[in-house]
């Protein structure tokens, strides 16, 4: 077999990536002399071979050289994973592995990882909203669930579901994404994991509003745009203006809270008045009996929230607050 | 006897690609069946390569001496159309098994889409070809698919099915829609024995429960029972290719907790036995 000097078949169709921990691993362990070139020739036959078994297992378009090609980055982002997850993240260790365990097995602890992230994934996506209570009466036109998510979140949902990622970092409440790509280290696990995190304690504060004022049939939902930001929104409103918890939201009330929480001077939300949301919620959450890593989030949920509103204030003319506020 | 190599084939395919057809198939006619096959090789483009088989007088011997997923690469730029069974028909009976086993399964699955889908492919066939290759996909498997699809209206419907009374033309039997009906009339033109096993399988899966335990068949297990003899037939094949990875290991999912990985003497290499513990 000819190999050039990264150890890879000329010709193939698709390179190991240099960035992959797998690739590191190998690399090391031939400078080091760890991984003999009898064993290296064993590791590239054994990822060959799993390329090979995986396009059988999954490929429906064998003509397709982008599929083919996307099931042997997949076999071996998978094997990267895994070994990266045994190792610990460390190369001197995974060297060991890598030279004692069939390559299998490392392929074999990736795809568990990212399984069980597509199945997590799939409940939360499923949990998070919120279902209208079983006695309330409500009109036709009412809903009868509100989802937590917004589009961005939804695309981050879809990507897992496809094995892929589209966020660098996890967030408090996703309002961008980049072009979906592979799931290709240990990092990117934990990174949609802590997003999956983030959304179960978010719908651990909606779960906490009272049910029958969210699901209102007085309350109008806006049919576009992020409906969990909006509906936290609604609450801000009402817990400064009226200081109770209320989901309605009048062009008059807006107008009335831009007049007393926005500093038109600086162009921010006034600081008490966001100390006193903030305050407000962590006191609400305590309240309620939710536990602190809970009201940390929906405090910062909070936070993200009240950016957004002051964006909205800042680029919205006074006079226009109350006519564009529904649109 | 000893075959001249030719050099340069992919620049051979890519002359022979560009020649008026008449010409392409004088030269390529000229050449051993060893060289045509180096020649259709050279290229992967599969439009390419089917376009080189089709230069020979009857590519028959060429598509049974080429790697069966190099000819499904093919087969899958026209399956669906009624277009691929030209080819589909100069398949051995061995290839169209393995075929079948590559492609009717997806992550350890029937794949119902890709059956209905080959089965309209194969109503396309020469009728005694379909009869050959008929014989190497598991009865089991169409009457799986074509249960709800095909519905025998008689009360002695296992004496009829069992007596050979039935036809497709029968007027006991109702078909769902026209692509049913035109796989099953194909399968009876093909082999009438082959239309009464496929009709008594469909028959033993519709049965009720106690009819089941009567008849001492067990039809939750039937697709198991065809999973695990395909399973082990790409085994086999896989075997002797050198390839000693399974579809139960991609598959397999791993305690994460407990990875069970040898780490405490790295002096020691990996052996044949550390593969054997593995598996047990």
């Amino acid at each position: 077999m000819t190999k050039n000097n990264e150890g890879i078949e000329n010709g193939a169709l698709i390179q190991y990536s240099n960035r992959l921990f797998f690739a590191q691993t190998l690399a090391l362990g031939q400078k080091t002399g760890e991984i003999t070139p009898e064993r290296t020739d064993e590791i590239h036959k054994d990822t060959a071979v799993l390329s090979h078994k995986l396009i059988t297992i999954r490929a429906d378009d064998f003509t397709s050289s982008t599929a083919i090609r996307r099931h042997i980055q997949e076999a071996f982002a998978l094997t990267s994973i895994g070994l990266e997850y045994a190792g610990e993240g460390k190369l001197d260790k995974s060297v060991l592995l890598l030279k004692k365990n069939r390559t299998i097995k490392f392929f074999q602890i990736g795809n568990t990882l990212v399984e069980n992230l597509v199945t997590r994934s799939k409940l939360t996506l499923m949990a998070s909203k919120l279902t209208v209570p079983e006695q309330a009466l409500l009109p036709n036109t009412a809903p009868e669930e509100i989802q937590i998510y917004n589009d961005w979140e939804r695309e981050f949902f879809d990507s897992i579901l496809q094995r892929k990622l589209v966020i660098d970092a996890d967030q408090v409440a996703v309002d961008q994404v980049s072009s979906p790509r592979q799931l290709t280290s240990f990092e990117d696990i934990e990174t949609a994991n802590r997003q999956l995190d983030n959304f179960e304690m978010r719908l651990s504060y909606f779960q906490a509003l009272p049910p029958e004022k969210v699901f209102d049939p007085e309350y109008h939902y806006p049919l576009n745009g992020d409906l969990p930001l909006h509906i936290t929104k609604s609450l801000m409103v009402n817990v400064i203006l009226y200081r109770e918890i209320d989901f309605h939201l009048t062009p008059e009330d807006w107008d009335n809270f831009h007049d007393i929480a926005f500093d038109t001077e600086h162009k921010t939300i006034k600081k008490d008045t966001h100390d006193r949301l903030l305050d407000w919620i962590e006191h609400y959450l305590k309240s309620v009996g939710h536990a602190a890593e809970i009201r940390k989030y929906a405090v910062d949920y909070w936070r993200h929230c009240l950016q957004q509103i002051e964006k909205e204030l800042k680029n919205m003319p006074k006079d226009f607050a109350a006519t564009s506020m529904n649109s | 006897m000893t075959q001249t190599k030719l050099v340069d084939t992919y620049q051979k395919a890519q002359k022979l690609l560009a020649m008026p057809t008449q010409a392409a198939e004088a030269l390529f006619q000229s050449y051993s069946t060893g060289q045509q096959l180096e020649i259709i090789s050279s290229t992967r483009n599969a439009r390419d390569r089917e376009e080189l088989y089709y230069l020979a007088e009857d590519c028959t011997e060429l598509v049974q001496n080429s790697p069966t997923e190099d000819v499904l690469q093919i087969l899958d730029t026209t399956i669906g159309t009624g277009v691929a069974s030209v080819m589909l028909q100069c398949l051995s009976p061995e290839q169209f098994e393995e075929l079948m086993d590559l492609t009717l399964w997806r992550n350890g699955t029937l794949d119902e889409k890709s059956l209905n889908l080959w089965l309209y492919e194969l109503s396309e066939c020469d009728r005694d070809q379909l009869g050959d290759l008929l014989t190497r996909v598991d009865i089991r498997l169409i009457a799986n698919m074509l249960r709800d699809r095909v519905k025998v209206k008689t009360s002695y419907k296992a004496l009829f099915i069992e007596a050979g009374l039935i036809d497709p033309a029968s007027k006991e039997i109702v078909y769902a829609d026209e692509r049913t009906r035109d796989i099953i009339t194909a399968i009876w033109e093909a082999d009438e024995d082959l239309f009464t096993h496929l009709l008594h399988e469909i028959f033993v899966l519709e049965a009720s429960a106690a009819d089941r335990e009567k008849m001492d068949v067990e039809p939750e297990g039937v697709l198991g029972q065809v999973k695990e003899q395909r399973d082990e037939r790409v085994r086999e094949r896989d075997l002797a290719d050198g390839i000693d990875i399974t579809e139960e290991e991609i598959l397999e999912k791993v305690d994460l907790e407990n990875l069970n990985l040898s780490d405490d003497n790295p002096d020691e290499k990996p052996t044949k036995s550390d593969k054997n513990d593995d598996e047990e």
